[in-house]
C-alpha cells in the first residue's frame, strides 16, 4: 500500500478535521483550560516533527488521540506536586452538562478515555484496544466499570440507550 | 440519559480561537523570521552601497575597467543564447513541455491567500466585500468584527472561500476598492494523496463488485452471512474514504481567504523612491501637525464652560489688587 498522507499535508489535514478532538481529549485529560490548550499546542508540534506516514485519516486520528493522551499523562505528571483542582468548566451555563462531564473527567485515566473514545468518537472496544495499546476484553472491562462508576454519581445513570 | 447529555457537553467543547491561530502559525515558522533577515539584508545592502559609491569616487580607472568586463560579459553571454536556442530547435524539447502543462492541469493544487486590507471608508467597503464575494460565487466561512474604541479604529476578520480559478481576480478586485498592505498566496500540492484516495476507492469498489458476484453464487447461509459481514466493513471504508476525496475536492475547488480589514482615517500609499519617502514622511507630519490644531480646537472650545468662572476669579483679583495699590 503506498503512502497516505505525510508531513505538511499531514498538518493541515489534521488542523482543519482533527483539532478539536485533540482539544476535547486533552480536555479530558488536564486539570485545567490552559494546560489542555497547551497540550493542543504540543500534539501539533510533534506532528510538525515527526516523518511518519499515516495510512489514512483514521490511523492520523488514532496517533493524534494516542499522543494527546500521552503529552497529558506528562503534563499531570510533572504539576502533580501543585494539584489544585480547579473547575476545568466553570462558565458552562446548563449545570447539568457539566455535572456528567465532571464526572466523566473523574474517572480513572483508563475509563475516562475508554468512555470518551466508545461514546463520543464512537469507536469500537477492538478499536479503542489498538489506541490505547489493551485487550479488547479490557477495554470493555474499562467501559462497564466507568459506566458503573457514572451510574453511582449521576442520576438516571449512563446507558446506551 | 445522561450519555446524550455527555455528547451534547462534549460537542460544546470547541478550540478558542487564539489556539488554533497559534497552531496555524506553526505551519509557516520561517515566515516569521524574514523580517529579521531583510533587516540584516538591507543592512548590508547599504554598507555595500557605500563601500562602492566610495570606490568610484577615489578611483574613476577602477570604473573603466570594470565597464569593460561587463561589456565583455555581455558578448560571452549573447553568444551563449544563439548556441543555445540552435540546440533547442533539433531537440524535441517543446514536446516534453506540453506533456509537462498537461500533467501540471491535472495537478491538484490547494490555494490559499491572507490579504491584509486597510480602508477608509469601512461601511461602503464591508458592504462591497461581502457583495463581491456573492458575485464570485464565493461563501464567508467566518467573520469577527471588532471596535476598540469610538474612534475609526474597526477591523473585521474574515474566512472567504472563493471559487479556485476566481481567486486572483477576486484579489484584483479588492485592491481596487481598498488598499492592500499585505499578500501572500500560498499553493498545496495534494496530488499524491488524492492520487492514493482514488485508487483505495478503486480497489474498494473493485472489492464490492467481487463480493456482490461471490454472493449470488453463495450456496451456504454462512457464506452468506460471512460474505455480508466483509460488504459491510467495505462499504463503510468506501464511504469514509469518498467523504474524504469530498473533502478534498472542496479544498481544491474553493481556495480559502483570510481578510484582515482595518479602517485607517487615511490611507498611506507605499513609495519606496526617495522623493516618495520624503513626501510620506512630510504628510505624516503636517497631518500630526493638523491633528495638533484640530485637537487644539476642540479642547478650546470644550473648556468654554469654565470660562465664566475664571472671569469671575479674575474680576475678584483685579478688583482686591486695586483696592490694596489705593491704600
Amino acid at each position: 500500500m503506498t503512502v497516505f498522507i505525510k508531513g505538511k499535508d499531514a498538518f493541515s489535514f489534521a488542523f482543519k478535521q482533527f483539532t478539536d478532538t485533540v482539544y476535547r481529549v486533552a480536555l479530558h485529560n488536564t486539570a485545567n483550560f490552559s494546560d489542555a490548550e497547551d497540550v493542543t499546542q504540543e500534539v501539533f508540534v510533534k506532528l510538525l516533527e515527526t516523518n511518519k506516514a499515516f495510512r489514512d485519516s483514521e490511523h492520523l486520528k488514532a496517533w493524534l488521540i494516542r499522543v494527546t493522551i500521552n503529552l497529558c499523562r506528562d503534563k499531570m505528571k510533572k504539576s502533580s506536586r501543585e494539584t489544585l483542582v480547579e473547575n476545568v468548566f466553570p462558565n458552562k451555563p446548563n449545570e447539568d452538562k457539566s455535572d456528567v462531564l465532571e464526572a466523566v473527567k473523574a474517572l480513572p485515566e483508563k475509563y475516562r478515555n475508554a468512555i470518551y473514545l466508545h461514546y463520543y468518537e464512537g469507536y469500537t472496544a477492538k478499536e479503542i484496544g489498538k489506541i490505547l495499546d489493551a485487550k479488547e476484553s479490557t477495554v470493555l472491562s474499562w467501559l462497564s466499570r466507568g459506566r458503573d462508576a457514572l451510574r453511582k454519581e449521576l442520576d438516571g445513570g449512563f446507558d446506551d440507550e | 440519559m445522561n450519555k446524550k447529555e455527555y455528547i451534547k457537553a462534549v460537542d460544546n467543547i470547541t478550540a478558542p480561537q487564539g489556539l488554533v491561530d497559534r497552531i496555524a502559525a506553526l505551519e509557516q515558522p520561517a515566515k516569521k523570521k524574514t523580517p529579521l533577515w531583510k533587516t540584516v539584508t538591507a543592512i548590508a545592502a547599504c554598507f555595500v552601497a557605500v563601500i562602492i559609491a566610495f570606490s568610484g569616487i577615489v578611483g574613476g580607472s577602477l570604473k573603466a575597467e570594470s565597464e569593460n568586463m561587463s561589456s565583455g560579459n555581455g558578448f560571452s553571454n549573447d553568444f551563449l543564447a544563439d548556441s543555445y536556442d540552435g540546440s533547442v530547435s533539433e531537440m524535441p524539447e517543446s514536446v516534453t513541455d506540453s506533456s509537462a502543462t498537461a500533467e501540471s492541469a491535472n495537478r491538484k493544487i490547494v490555494k490559499t491567500a491572507a490579504l491584509g486590507i486597510k480602508t477608509k471608508n469601512y461601511d461602503t467597503f464591508m458592504n462591497s466585500v461581502k457583495q463581491k464575494i456573492e458575485e464570485y460565487g464565493g461563501y464567508i466561512e467566518k467573520s469577527q468584527e471588532y471596535n476598540y474604541d469610538n474612534a475609526s479604529n474597526r477591523n473585521a476578520n474574515m474566512n472567504v472561500k472563493i471559487p479556485a480559478d476566481r481567486l486572483d481576480a477576486f484579489i484584483d478586485e479588492l485592491a481596487a476598492i481598498g488598499t492592500i498592505t499585505s499578500k501572500s498566496v500560498e499553493s498545496t500540492d495534494i496530488t499524491d494523496s488524492y492520487i492514493d484516495v482514488e485508487s483505495r476507492i478503486n480497489a474498494l469498489e473493485t472489492e464490492e463488485e467481487t463480493l456482490l458476484g461471490l454472493l449470488k453464487k453463495a450456496e451456504s447461509l454462512t457464506d452468506v452471512i460471512e460474505l455480508q459481514e466483509r460488504l459491510s466493513t467495505v462499504r463503510a471504508d468506501l464511504e469514509r474514504i469518498k467523504a474524504q476525496k469530498q473533502s478534498y475536492d472542496g479544498m481544491i475547488a474553493y481556495s480559502g481567504i483570510s481578510l484582515d480589514i482595518n479602517e485607517v482615517e487615511r490611507v498611506v500609499e507605499g513609495d519606496d523612491t526617495f522623493f516618495g519617502e520624503v513626501k510620506e514622511k512630510l504628510m505624516n507630519n503636517l497631518y500630526d501637525l493638523g491633528d495638533f490644531f484640530r485637537e487644539l480646537a476642540i479642547n478650546s472650545i470644550a473648556a468654554l464652560p469654565y470660562i465664566p468662572i475664571l472671569t469671575a476669579v479674575a474680576v475678584v483679583v483685579i478688583v482686591i489688587v486695586k483696592k490694596v495699590r489705593k491704600r
